[in-house]
């Protein structure tokens, strides 16, 4: 009964095709583990290099640290720790590399509900631009600091869109998105009301589209300090300055 | 299975073709008994079941959240890939350099000289980043005419994350330093920022990169091209090797308190 | 049968352990030619159960079934129409659905079933 299915030359070619498939699960195999760069799969390339950065940060925190402790020995042990660390600090601060709490407001934006029949799913989405103007009103009105979902806003900070995602400095960062700000809490809730722009989002937009759009008031915003770095690469130091 | 002797192969498949048809035809037949027993009628609903499962997660899958990476499309990715992969060599020359820093320091024993000039470099840097020096050096200045007074503050908004995308290390529009908490107001001609009234033709000046700096710039849908189809709007830019941007005004907290780290 | 069973899986068994690989750009070459390769190679298993298997026509055919196939994927990439190659994974994907069919009955018939 088998004899018609043992053919010599089926029996060979059909080994044959399982040594392809083997080899086209090697090659597969060997590009999503060895190489990053060449994967097929340029998600997982994205989450390796969130990943990379997450320990740098890390890295870099820790090692600040110590030489924050070697620096203030030095400091002291030549008599200029008070005006070196006060230097210092007031340059942190003012570059965001420190944490600031204080009053202020907390503001969600999300994306909105279900698309409606003829709706462009674009008007159901928050973008950079809708993040950017609720930014710019409230450090308009003064506040003194800023941050997106934990991502501090300082002087080099991009806010712009990739796909449907949100990039500030190098965070891919999601709907919800939740912006701090640290200043008089009343004046800021009047600003981003009062902004042509801005205020649309929690009045018609929010009506016709279901964005979520909420600002509250509260005395103990925390915002987050800087996890990037300040090294310039074209600047040259120049002369003046604020004392 | 029917009784097949050693009929030659033409008359073998002949055969075995009519052995098909005639099992169909059974086959049908006790199609119609097992419908009426409802046996069918059982293994058809277990297959819907199983297409109706199969649908739901179908849907669930393709409805997740916007921050999903396998969505995203591959140009999408390949911005943020360039993005993470310049943020982490950053982070990793500075990780290098603050190593390096250590081990000398360790090694200078009790001279802490070098200790307090490497930190004063920092400091300098660090300041003029901040926006508390002046800074010099290459980049682009952007010369735009605004007759019609269209322009928003939004726009300017949009003007210095370009700029920033761009990599700018430092930026001045009309005379005054932008860092962070620098905001944008007004409209309709009577532009200001921090406060401070802005003209109708502005400079703007920027640190960096030239090249980058101005293909940010000049991106398709950026702002140059978006704008200059505004009436009365004319934008400039020029790439220099040697531009200065001033110090911003103090940074005080009053309502905030930094916390130290 | 069994025989064929364990032809399969020593290819499988010979490749992976050999990790032997191609570059990345080959690999839809690749694919497209294990498929026609699969369309032969079940329309030789037809054959065979069906009593009309001859050795030439097979090997023949399993030669000019994959050479086609990354024929075919070569004059997309060079054309620029790239998805030229779901050309022939459609045909060559219904041929393996429809001799699938086939061989199942038969083997029913063989087997008794049904």
């Amino acid at each position: 009964m088998a004899n018609n299915l043992n053919r010599p030359a089926l029996i060979v070619v059909i080994g044959v095709l399982g040594f392809l498939v083997a080899i086209s699960f090697n090659t597969t195999k060997q590009l999503t583990t060895a190489h990053p760069e060449r994967a097929s799969d340029l998600a997982s390339v994205v989450r390796d290099l969130e990943n990379q950065r997450t320990e740098l940060q890390e890295r870099l925190a820790d090692l600040r640290g110590d030489m924050d402790v070697l620096e203030a020995e030095a400091a002291e042990d030549a008599g200029i720790s008070d005006s070196y660390s006060r230097e210092l600090d007031q340059a942190r601060q003012a570059a965001g590399l420190s944490g600031v709490t204080g009053p202020g407001v907390e503001i969600l934006l999300g994306d909105g509900g279900d698309v409606a029949v003829d709706g462009d799913p674009n008007d159901y989405l928050i973008h950079d631009t809708d993040i950017t103007a609720v930014v710019n009103a409230l450090v308009a009105a003064g506040a003194e600091a800023v941050e997106i979902n934990g991502e501090r806003v300082v002087a080099t900070t991009p806010i712009r869109c990739a796909g449907t995602t949100v990039l500030v400095n190098s965070a891919r960062l999601g709907s919800p998105y939740v912006i701090r700000a640290v200043g008089d809490p009343g004046e800021l809730e009047a600003a981003v009301a009062d902004d042509p722009i801005a205020s649309l989002l929690f009045t018609s937009y929010k009506a016709q589209y279901g964005l979520q759009a909420e600002v509250t008031e509260a005395e103990d915003i925390v915002i987050e300090p800087y996890k990037g770095t300040f090294r310039p690469q074209y600047l040259l130091s120049g002369q003046g300055g604020q004392g | 299975m029917g009784v097949v002797g050693e009929l030659n192969p033409r008359r073998k498949l002949v055969h075995l073709r009519d052995e098909s048809w005639r099992r169909i035809v059974e086959s049908e037949k006790a199609v119609e008994r097992s419908f009426q027993e409802g046996r069918l009628f059982v293994s058809l609903a277990a297959g819907m079941l199983l297409v109706g499962f199969l649908l739901v997660g179908q849907w669930r899958g393709y409805a997740s959240l916007s921050s999903d990476l396998s969505r995203q499309s591959d140009q999408s990715l390949g911005i943020i890939i360039e993005e993470i992969t310049a943020e982490n060599s950053e982070l990793r020359n500075e990780v290098l350099r603050l190593e390096l820093r250590m081990l000398e320091a360790e090694r200078e024993g009790i001279d802490r000289s070098e200790v307090l000039n490497e930190a004063a470099k920092e400091l300098s840097g660090l300041r003029v980043m901040a926006g508390l020096s002046a800074a010099s050096g290459p980049g682009v200045t952007i010369v735009i005419e605004d007759q019609e007074k269209v322009l928003l503050a939004q726009d300017f908004v949009a003007l210095v994350h370009d700029l920033r995308a761009g990599g700018a290390e430092a930026i001045s529009v009309d005379g005054k330093r932008v860092i962070g908490i620098s905001g944008f107001a007004g409209e309709g001609g009577d532009l200001e920022m921090d406060g401070a009234a802005l003209a109708h033709s502005h400079h703007v000046v920027a640190l960096g990169s030239p090249s980058d700096l101005e293909q940010a710039v000049e991106l398709p849908g950026g702002f140059v091209s978006t704008l200059s189809t505004f009436p009365g709007v004319t934008i400039e830019v020029s790439q220099e090797e040697s531009l200065m941007v001033p110090a911003a005004d103090t940074i005080q907290f009053i309502y905030g308190e930094p916390t130290t780290q | 049968m069994l025989a064929l069973l364990l032809a399969l899986a020593l290819g499988i068994a010979l490749g992976l352990l050999t990790n032997i690989s191609i570059p990345a750009a080959l690999l839809t070459y690749l694919g497209v030619a294990v498929l026609a390769a699969i369309d032969a190679c079940l329309g030789g298993v037809k054959a065979a159960l069906e009593q009309t298997f001859d050795d030439k026509a097979f090997v023949s055919g399993f030669i000019t079934n994959t050479l086609m196939a990354a024929f075919i994927v070569f004059v997309g990439d060079r054309i620029g129409v790239r998805e030229l190659y779901l050309a022939a994974v459609v045909a060559f994907g219904v041929r393996v659905f429809d001799n699938l069919g086939t061989v199942r009955s038969l083997l029913f018939h063989r087997w008794g079933w049904e």
